[in-house]
């Protein structure tokens, strides 16, 4: 099981990773995520849904997350 | 490059720059799970979200977003050609798509234990920020983050 999941964060990883690359070098044809962040924070609802998941990413790489003994 | 340097020499702006970064790495000290830990990663997380709450830049109603999205314009002037639109659009699916099966997978690993067979976004980044350094980067690295959704 650990191998699927790892497996899956590899795939999802490098298809984010992918999108990313094709943004940067389409000369604005194909939206980076920078774009597509900056076209959902046009709108009060998506701004706010940004900015919460930015505190959830904090809260969860930084507080939820631990190493037995560290 | 004159305007950078420029930004640089104003006292405040160095003692600012001073000031978070003793902050970082006086947080990625605690230790995850415990109270400072909690609410030394609170209080920026909270001055955002003060901050975007007295952002007076006007922003749409979700009714108008929606349409803005039907006119796609990639951020330009007048609307795109039809083929640029839709590869536009197209790329705005994708990276739904994309947060959509990340958030999916996350919340699969977390509806099981335990971790050491369901690997999470921050048991796999344990690893990584077990050294204090690293710590203190991606907590830099999330504050820029931050700051930049604020300016956009």
């Amino acid at each position: 099981m650990k191998a699927l999941f790892l497996i899956g964060w590899i795939v999802l990883g490098l298809a984010a990773l992918t999108a990313e690359v094709v943004g940067l070098l389409s000369n604005g044809r194909f939206p980076t995520l920078g774009d597509v962040l900056s076209f959902l924070m046009r709108s009060r609802v998506g701004r706010w849904f940004v900015l919460i998941g930015w505190v959830w990413l904090g809260w969860h790489l930084f507080v939820r997350s631990g190493v037995p003994g560290f | 490059m004159e305007a950078v340097l420029g930004r640089w020499r104003s006292p405040a702006r160095v003692a600012a720059v001073t000031a978070v970064l003793a902050y970082s790495w006086w947080v990625t000290t605690f230790r995850p799970f415990t109270w400072p830990m909690r609410i030394a990663t609170a209080i920026p997380g909270v001055l955002l979200l003060l901050l975007a709450a007295r952002d007076q830049r006007r922003r749409s109603a979700l009714r108008t977003w929606v349409a803005s999205w039907r006119l796609l314009n990639g951020g330009h002037d007048q609307p795109l050609p039809l083929r640029r639109r839709i590869i536009w659009r197209g790329g705005t699916v994708v990276w739904t798509l994309l947060i959509l099966a990340i958030s999916a997978w996350e919340l699969l690993a977390r509806l099981h234990t335990p971790r050491s067979l369901y690997p999470t976004l921050s048991s796999l980044s344990d690893s990584v920020t077990r050294v204090h350094a690293v710590r203190f980067l991606a907590f830099v690295l999330w504050l820029l983050f931050g700051r930049d959704l604020l300016r956009r």
